[in-house]
């Protein structure tokens, strides 16, 4: 079946997969880092992503500019984020390791209607930024320039998340919180602070996640349920806490629903599952995950 | 506070709610009988729909709170079991006619089987892991049943024309008879349930929820009683499930949706996980809140999740394990009084 | 020890079950009121989704049964007793919905039903009526009133799922041209959507390039648009609604395919072309069977508009306007009637009734009880488009033109000969 379609039909589905796979790679990074430095599986990591969305049409509607909508979003729910962890997360630190699984949970189900109630039911419209409209055509190639962006713009913050990471000093403090928190605390850190900030980040990434994707649809209150979930199954697939891995994953994950909803469209989010599952089973650190976090 | 003793000698200490004890030579089962005179007359009280409802649901949640609050163990797909327990009924009613208790049955192995497959392959991953594995697994049931496996489910559709359960010139889809024919299977697992509690594998089920290599150094086999609780915790929603199809006469495709699973662990941690009566609680007071906020405004998921989000704060015991507390620490104080005036 | 243990847990309970009790004063829900001298009211329940994500347009139904039920209670009630509306929000979830009926039913004691949006929820809630012998009407598009679904005491107020298919699709292949490629929401409802397509193009010498199924939710339609870019089609046909047409069309238009080409939803919502804004422009055609603008050439339309403007602010969608024909069509009929308790003459008195309440005339079909109405196809105005000025319409679809008959319906003819592309 795939060998009679034509090869430009192929690598634009390689394309737009990869396309898909960048914004996959937002949300599963920022997950991972929540969890590699918290032990925290964020259930509300969608939810984030659609107030990063709303933060950019509020941007939007108020300065005319799809720019400053993105840095809203990092900004003002990254900062939403940090509060979140430093009243809400903080207290069940040191307690049953599902209380915080259970409230992001929570989260999830009660911001959304918060949104309903603040901005309606009716979902709010984000066009293209102007200077990304239109498409790039390379010989029988149309590629949408906005897709183009998410490719290259995410590849920018990844590069800057691991610069920062590896060079500066915050980066060198949140890796080693990551490994092991009670050395960094000896050390004289105040590691608290750290996980506010590391959640943050974390959350900001979700936000972006939401940011970009809200011109190719609308930013809805119902929007982040699925992004939370899709976000789970990716970083279990790179492997929760390690950053290569939600690349990788993200991108592999984009690969393969963008594959079989070209085969197959009925089985493009089953896939993403069974996925999910096969990893889960044979190899469930996930593919660059360390032994001992599972 | 804890004091683990597997053997048969009877050791107390006074003025401790000490839950973790000995087999008791006799449990007293008041408890149970309580319950059971309560649910009697509940369709009197409140509404009969909500009633039936909150059996089934209730039924739902004794096995999970098995899982969830006394073997400590996370399963977000649960639906997958209660739904699969719903399909099979449903299935075995419309296409081969069988009769109530072959489909129940039916309904039940199924789950039962699907809870063994799931736990055969993923019951060695601990928490957090496990807890995605029922939900990676839970969704791909979902989504089978969505599309691929269209034909058989009904889809978006779900499963309609499943005929009318009649027993004793009783329809069983009528809420009265159905609250009575659900309560006394009902009635049969808290009794069971409670038995289970109290038997030494119900103990071994609290001995892994504490401390698992403390359990396995005793030289239990806790992946063994992890899969046990995972197995049992099936076997009740797949009865519920089953039960759910009988008094709809339908099956929706949002019984296997994980949002089904996840107001489960919300009505759980509400009433108390790891209290008898904790599910039971938090299914009613869950399924009540809902109704009666709906009556004023729609958005009832705000107040639900945010008062979620309260009691994991402050009272992550739930209602029955934060009453429980208290009152312990009401007879403490009482008894320290004692002892003071000795 | 024990003792305390068993105590605490029975006491906890005792006290939880008082506390319960004392919260359920106001959970009692709607306590009748006895306005209206002596007779006893009579009780009409519906259920919408109000929570989910078409909360929009289950508020929407409610508001309007809410209208339609005053509108009666203020001339006089029905055979001069008030009606007494109970709603309940169903969540778009068949189970909750079934509970919902069952409530509404056997414990509020409802003469007649109504309501919900899903056309898979509207079957069980159908079978579910007919089994307890209920009038139940249905605001939603419906495959209830088809084969052996169909039964004495249910009937659609909205249009069978391939009757707005067969709308659009005449007048794409009329006007617009004759190769087209869909993308077809993967469930029954959209599949029933694209068998009236099929069929349609094979009557009127269509070419069908090809389909693509994509699920329910999905949020990135890229991966298929590639597809249908390589086919060249004169015209794109989805058959999705919600926050999935949304995207489409957004991800259409990011990639120029919304000025290349012609889109045909063959149902779009208000609030589906509000969240689109300026992409949901000229070359885009919506099927509705309401519209607000429609109060241009009916006056019946500007009457009920003019109401529901000054009750609610804003124009109603065509699942809300649904509603409100249901809703007093059932009390015409059970006027016609003159009984209340003998449920099967309501429904005979049904068969056939005569209209004009939002439109034209229309009337309820006897052998099928299908509300028989016209089809609009609106198309967008892009960046033209003010406040709820939103799309023009540019047909009306006479409903007996896009109905098949009696006979037809009932072994679900033509369609069920349709083989549907893999």
């Amino acid at each position: 079946m795939i060998f009679d379609v034509p090869w430009n039909v192929i690598v634009l589905q390689i394309f737009f997969g990869l396309a898909l796979g960048s914004i996959y790679v937002l949300l599963a990074s920022g997950l991972s880092i929540i969890y590699g430095l918290l032990d925290v599986v964020n259930f509300a990591h969608g939810t984030f992503a659609m107030l990063g969305a709303y933060a950019v049409f509020l941007a939007v509607s108020m300065a005319d500019s799809f720019l400053v909508g993105l840095l809203s979003a990092i900004v003002i729910v990254g900062l939403i984020g940090g509060v979140t962890e430093y009243f809400l997360l903080k207290p069940l630190y040191g307690k049953d390791p599902l209380l915080p699984l259970l409230l992001t949970f929570g989260l999830s189900v009660a911001i959304p209607d918060l949104i309903k109630i603040i901005f309606g039911l009716i979902g709010k419209p984000v066009n293209y930024p102007e200077a990304l409209s239109g498409a790039t055509v390379v010989g029988p190639l149309i590629l949408s320039n906005y897709r183009l962006f998410i490719i290259f713009f995410t590849l920018a913050i990844m590069i800057s998340l691991w610069l920062f990471l590896k060079k500066s000093d915050l980066g060198m403090i949140i890796r080693a919180s990551t490994r092991d928190s009670l050395m960094v605390q000896v050390l004289g850190v105040n590691v608290s602070r750290i996980w506010t900030i590391g959640f943050a980040i974390g959350i900001g990434l979700a936000a972006l996640a939401g940011a970009i994707s809200v011109p190719m649809m609308a930013a809805t209150p119902d929007m982040g349920v699925d992004m939370t979930m899709v976000a789970f199954v990716v970083t279990v697939v790179g492997g929760l806490g390690s950053l290569g891995g939600a690349i990788v994953g993200g991108l592999f994950i984009g690969l393969v629903v963008a594959m079989t909803s070209f085969i197959a469209g009925e089985y493009a989010t089953v896939s993403m599952y069974f996925c999910m599952a096969v990893i889960l089973l044979i190899r469930p650190r996930g593919l660059f995950g360390e032994i001992g976090r599972e | 506070m804890e004091k683990t003793n597997f053997n048969q000698k009877t050791t107390h200490e006074k003025g401790r709610a000490d839950w973790l004890r000995d087999v008791d030579a006799k449990p007293k089962t008041r408890i149970v009988w309580g319950t059971i005179l309560v649910l009697a007359v509940l369709p009197f009280i409140i509404s009969a729909p909500l009633a039936a409802e909150i059996l089934i649901w209730g039924i739902f949640g004794l096995g999970f709170n098995l899982l969830l609050g006394y073997t400590g163990v996370l399963s977000f797909g649960h639906a997958a079991y209660f739904g699969l327990g719903a399909y099979c009924c449903g299935l075995a009613l419309r296409y081969w006619h069988v009769s109530l208790w072959v489909a129940l049955l039916l309904g039940v192995v199924a789950s039962v089987l699907l809870a063994c497959f799931i736990g055969a392959l993923a019951i060695r991953r601990r928490g957090v892991y496990f807890a995605m594995i029922s939900l990676a697994f839970g969704q791909m049931l979902y989504f089978l049943a969505l599309s691929p496996l269209k034909h058989i489910t009904r889809g978006e559709d779900g499963l309609t024309h499943i005929p009318v359960i009649h027993l004793f010139s009783f329809s069983l889809n009528k809420p009265l008879p159905l609250y009575y024919f659900v309560f006394v299977i009902m009635s049969g697992l808290l009794y069971l349930t409670f038995r289970i509690l109290h038997s030494p594998f119900g103990k071994l089920l609290q001995a892994y929820r504490e401390n698992e290599e403390r359990a396995r150094a005793c030289g239990f086999n806790t992946t063994l009683v992890k899969f046990f609780s995972l197995v049992l915790s099936a076997f009740y929603a797949g009865l519920a499930g089953a039960l759910n199809t009988i008094y709809l006469g339908y099956v929706p495709l949002t019984t296997l949706f994980w949002l089904t699973s996840g107001t489960m662990v919300m009505m759980t941690i509400l009433g108390g996980k790891g209290t008898f009566l904790g599910p039971l609680v938090g299914v009613g007071v869950f399924l009540f809140l809902q109704n009666t906020i709906s009556l004023f405004t729609p958005r009832w998921e705000l107040f639900v999740g945010t008062i979620f989000v309260f009691i994991i704060l402050l009272f992550p015991g739930g209602i029955m394990g934060t009453l429980r507390e208290k009152y312990a620490g009401y007879q403490m104080s009482k008894l320290k009084k004692r002892s003071t005036l000795s | 020890m024990e003792k305390k243990e068993r105590k605490i847990s029975r006491r906890g309970f005792l006290k939880g079950t008082a506390a319960g009790m004392a919260l359920l004063g106001p959970g009692v829900p709607f306590i009748t009121p006895r306005a209206f001298a002596q007779a006893p009211p009579i009780k009409y329940g519906t259920m919408h989704p109000l929570t989910g994500v078409y909360s929009v347009l289950g508020r929407d139904q409610q508001r309007a049964t809410e209208l339609a039920v005053e509108e009666w209670n203020a001339k006089g009630g029905l055979l001069g007793r008030k009606i007494v509306w109970v709603h309940r929000d169903d969540q778009l979830n068949g189970a909750v919905a079934l509970r919902r009926a069952k409530e509404l039913v056997e414990e509020e004691k409802c003469d007649f039903i109504g309501g919900t949006l899903s056309g898979a929820i509207s079957l069980a809630i159908n079978e579910f009526a007919c089994k307890n012998q209920i009038p139940y009407v249905a605001y939603c598009q419906s495959d209830m009133v088809l084969g052996s679904d169909q039964c004495k005491f249910g009937a659609a107020f909205m249009v069978i799922p391939y009757m707005a298919a067969l709308a659009m699709s005449k007048y794409a292949f009329e006007h617009v041209g004759k190769r087209w490629y869909a993308i077809t929401a993967d469930y029954r409802w959209g599949h029933s959507l694209l068998e009236g397509w099929l069929w349609q193009s094979e009557q009127m010498g269509g070419k069908f390039l090809g389909n693509v199924y994509a699920p329910l939710g999905a949020t990135d339609f890229s991966t298929y648009f590639a597809k249908i870019m390589a086919a060249n089609p004169d015209f794109i046909v989805m058959n999705n609604l919600g926050a999935d047409q949304t995207a489409a069309i957004k991800q259409a238009s990011e990639l120029g395919l919304t000025k290349k080409m012609k889109i045909f939803c063959t149902k779009t919502a208000m609030h589906t072309i509000k969240e689109l804004g300026p992409a949901y422009n000229e070359n885009i055609y919506g099927g509705k069977t309401f519209f607000w603008k429609l109060r241009d050439k009916y006056a019946t339309s500007r009457k009920f508009m003019d109401n529901y403007m000054k009750r609610y602010g804003q124009p109603i969608e065509q699942d809300g306007e649904s509603g409100y024909v249901a809703t007093h069509v059932l009390f015409m009929a059970v006027e016609k009637a003159g009984t209340v308790t003998d449920k099967a003459k309501i429904m005979t008195a049904m068969e056939g009734l005569k209209y004009e309440l939002t439109k034209g005339p229309e009337y309820v079909r006897a052998c099928d009880h299908q509300r028989v109405q016209s089809y609009l196809i609106v198309r967008g105005k892009g960046k033209n488009a003010k406040d709820w000025d939103i799309a023009d319409i540019v047909a009306e679809v006479p409903g007996e033109s896009i109905i098949m008959s009696c006979e037809d319906n009932k072994k679900k003819l033509p369609f069920a000969n349709i083989k549907l592309p893999k």
